[in-house]
């Protein structure tokens, strides 16, 4: 180490004392002042289930899911990006992806009507893609929207069959 | 800073310079929407599934503050900006391991790199781009020696 170094830079570790402590003090106003305050502790596991309860979808699990495949008489629309869907998806399910959803509706809107029911499902509990969709299209008049939410990782995980 | 014991050539002070400054643009560019939007940028940080879930909003909460802290010490307090630099440098060296876990676990979900809102999937882009911030952050410190 030069000895000009010692003059022109402060000690690493309180450097980092000043930073972390700036960032402690501007973290904490920030949740006790912002407009944007979250809960110092969440349930992630479950938030998109209660957000879709809370927007009257109907939730349901893998087994209710295959018997409406089996069925065939809902529309399956898979939520996520074009390219996870050609990776693999749930069999008859249409590629509905809510990142274009406006576009997708465009070239998918033969499809629906207000009697269709529809399901629509993304990778799992974790992601909103297709709670997101399913209040679009409930707003776009689709009368019966229900999501899957266990999604495709939960239809893999119970060793179904995916195209 | 004190000029007079500055005995760098003049190129390296410019590099020290170019680079503390692009590092802090990237990173205010990277803390703004998760400050805005911390509802979103937990559920990225959830979707790693790195951590237990009681620390998920805790760090969705200080991180940006931290990147924030970390900007503002590389443009504002030029003493401070070793520490700042070798702090970045962690950072960034946990964000690749973490997208590189994802990669390897062939999860598909949102990086959060830049908020909870940003559509760039964990892959290997972010990684690219994480190493490319990471030799920026190497050629800062060695500038400022």
């Amino acid at each position: 180490m030069r000895s000009g170094m010692a003059s022109r830079h402060l000690p690493v570790i309180q450097s980092w004392v000043l930073i972390v402590v700036c960032a402690l003090v501007l973290g904490t106003a920030a949740q006790f002042f912002g407009p944007r305050r979250i809960p110092w502790a969440e349930d992630h596991s479950r938030r998109v289930e209660l957000k879709a309860a809370a927007a009257g979808l109907e939730l349901v699990d893998v087994a209710r899911a295959r018997e409406i495949l089996e069925k065939g008489d809902f529309l399956v629309c898979d939520a996520r990006k074009i390219e996870d869907f050609d990776t693999g998806h749930l069999p008859g399910a249409v590629s509905f992806p809510f990142a274009s959803h406006e576009e997708a509706y465009n070239e998918l809107a033969p499809l629906f009507s207000p009697e269709q029911p529809v399901m629509v499902y993304c990778s799992g509990r974790s992601c909103d893609d297709a709670f997101l969709l399913g209040k679009f299209l409930r707003a776009q008049g689709s009368s019966r929207v229900v999501l899957f939410v266990d999604g495709i990782e939960g239809w893999k995980e119970a060793g179904l069959p995916i195209d | 800073m004190d000029r007079a014991s500055d005995h760098r050539h003049p190129v390296w002070i410019a590099i020290e310079w170019i680079a503390c400054l692009s590092l802090a643009g990237v990173l205010i560019a990277a803390a703004i929407p998760k400050i805005s939007n911390p509802d979103q940028f937990a559920l990225a940080v959830y979707q790693y599934h790195l951590m237990p879930v009681l620390l998920v909003n805790p760090v969705a909460i200080y991180l940006p503050w931290l990147e924030i802290s970390c900007a503002a010490a590389l443009v504002a307090l030029p003493a401070a900006r070793r520490g700042a630099l070798l702090m970045v440098a962690g950072m960034l060296v946990v964000f690749t391991l973490a997208i590189a876990l994802v990669v390897v676990r062939g999860q598909a979900i949102p990086c959060g790199c830049f908020g909870g809102d940003d559509s760039t999937a964990a892959g290997w882009w972010s990684l690219a781009r994480n190493c490319g911030l990471l030799a920026l952050t190497a050629l800062a410190l060695r500038a400022t020696r």
